[in-house]
């Protein structure tokens, strides 16, 4: 079978841009949330009054929440490593189970990225409210994995997207459009528990007003932390197990058409500097990858970078991976079936 | 039988006795939470009517409103304890469920003792959409 002509750098082809814009961007990010802790001090009126130090008790040792930025860090490194460089969807999902059994069980949930974009919101907004640097590491350390690699967090470390992930059994595809529609959902939320969190929401109505107070609706409205911390109110657990049906069928629900911080990440990972390449040499145009994403994610043969996840699937399936991994004798067991009979030349 | 077909046997059969554990637990929790839904604003409203009584009638604390807080205590630490113990049954055996259905399932036509229609309904491709039929290659114009 005579090979197909090269396709484009973008189709199946390494990607890659400049990296230090991203890492200056990345910087200049962390730097403006630091300085934003200690910007607005309380007026000094002169006397002997000395203002009380605002204190929040953590719940956590600092040495503990020093251990779970190590975890996140050493699993955002680790998620891109499987990811790009071993291209192993099995390392992906035994790294998913590793989340969900870390921050999701055994930290219960909290502190997740997701809902520590209200927190520094808060903080940026009420000089009152201080949040710890392990709260800002946790909200800025996958957004710039996502400017250097995609949404590998996504992928492989955020415990809501494992449990969505493993519980997919029956993939089925959304309409093109319904998808199109969803998609600006997450972005919606974002702008909606931002505001919660930042400001509430006050409302005048003639004579009366109404003042809904600063809310984390993120956190609230969390549909696996019940599942987390075996327990919580009865609304919430059937919204989890809704969510969890509604998984089975459709891939991660919540991280395409709802989650918040999947869509700051997918801003970002447009303009990932090594973002998730399919084929691992030359692209074959069988479109074995975009029938297996579960997410609709591969258009025209690469990987949508602002709605690919970085789950892996489509190594799985790709003709030219299984070449490559026969060439390094690694045993390829797990395919769909059809990719392998189509190998490429 | 043979240390093969017990090992089939368990293979076919472990992920269904998975399930039904986790649909009877499912359905007890849910069982227990529409009870204590329903007789909440009874028992509230015992005890509320009692406290009134006991205003008045110094016998009616302890022969029938202490009992009666010890009776609810006595409920509630019941079904807080279903609730936990239930609860972590139904998580371990969808864990198991999941486990089995993913990586543990017998290949097709190794199934024993599971009925067709069932089989039918477990088997095939899972994380993956349902693979197309094979279609010609596209072919791009070269650049």
């Amino acid at each position: 079978m005579p090979n197909p002509p090269a396709g484009p750098p973008s189709c199946g082809g390494r990607a890659s841009r400049p990296l230090w814009p991203l890492l200056l961007l990345a910087v200049a990010f962390a730097s403006s949330a630091l300085l934003a802790q200690y910007q607005k001090k309380p007026p000094d009126f002169g006397g002997i009054y000395a203002f009380p130090t605002p204190t929040h008790p953590e719940p956590r040792a600092a040495i503990e929440r020093g251990l779970d930025v190590a975890m996140l860090a050493a699993g955002l490194g680790l998620a891109a490593y499987l990811i790009l460089r071993r291209r192993s969807r099995e390392g992906v999902v035994l790294l998913s189970m590793g989340a969900i059994a870390y921050f999701g069980f055994y930290r219960k949930g909290c502190t997740c990225p997701i809902g520590s974009i209200q927190n520094v919101t808060l903080s940026l907004v009420d000089p009152r409210y201080l949040i710890s640097l392990g709260v800002i590491a946790f909200f800025f350390l996958p957004l710039v994995a996502a400017l250097l690699f995609g949404r590998v967090f996504c992928g492989g470390v955020c415990p809501l997207g494992a449990v969505q992930d493993l519980v997919l059994l029956r993939p089925k595809t959304v309409p093109e459009k319904l998808e199109r529609y969803l998609r600006w959902l997450p972005y919606v939320y974002l702008v909606v528990a931002v505001w919660f969190a930042g400001w509430g929401l006050p409302i005048a109505t003639g004579a009366s007003k109404v003042l809904v107070a600063r809310r984390f609706l993120i956190c609230e409205w969390d549909p696996f932390i019940g599942l987390f911390r075996l327990s919580g109110s009865f609304h919430m657990l059937a919204i989890g197990a809704g969510f969890i049906l509604v998984g089975m069928f459709y891939g991660r629900p919540y991280c395409r058409w709802l989650c918040p911080y999947g869509a700051l990440l997918s801003i970002l990972s447009r303009v990932a500097w090594k973002p998730v390449s399919i084929t691992p040499d030359r692209e074959t145009y069988c479109g074995q990858c975009a029938d297996a994403c579960p997410f609709g994610a591969i258009r025209d043969f690469s990987a949508d970078r602002a709605t690919c996840v970085a789950c892996a699937r489509c190594y799985e399936c790709c003709p030219r991976e299984i070449v490559r991994l026969r060439r390094e004798g690694i045993p390829a067991k797990r395919y769909v079936a059809g990719a392998d009979a189509r190998g490429a030349s | 039988m043979s240390g093969g077909r017990l090992r089939a046997v368990v293979q076919s059969w472990g992920g269904l006795a998975a399930a039904a554990v986790a649909l009877c637990s499912a359905t007890w929790l849910f069982a227990e939470y529409v009870h204590a839904v329903r007789v909440a604003p009874a028992e509230k409203a015992l005890v509320e009517s009692l406290k009134e009584r006991a205003r008045t009638d110094a016998t009616v604390h302890p022969k029938l409103l202490q009992p009666e807080f010890d009776r609810q205590r006595e409920s509630l630490a019941r079904r807080h304890a279903v609730y936990d113990r239930v609860g972590l049954v139904l998580l371990v055996s969808l864990g198991i469920w999941l486990a089995w259905f993913r990586w543990f399932r017998p290949e097709p036509g190794r199934w024993v003792g599971v009925p067709e229609g069932l089989q039918r309904l477990l088997e095939g491709n899972v994380d993956h959409p349902a693979p197309r039929s094979p279609r010609p290659k596209i072919r791009r114009a070269s650049q």
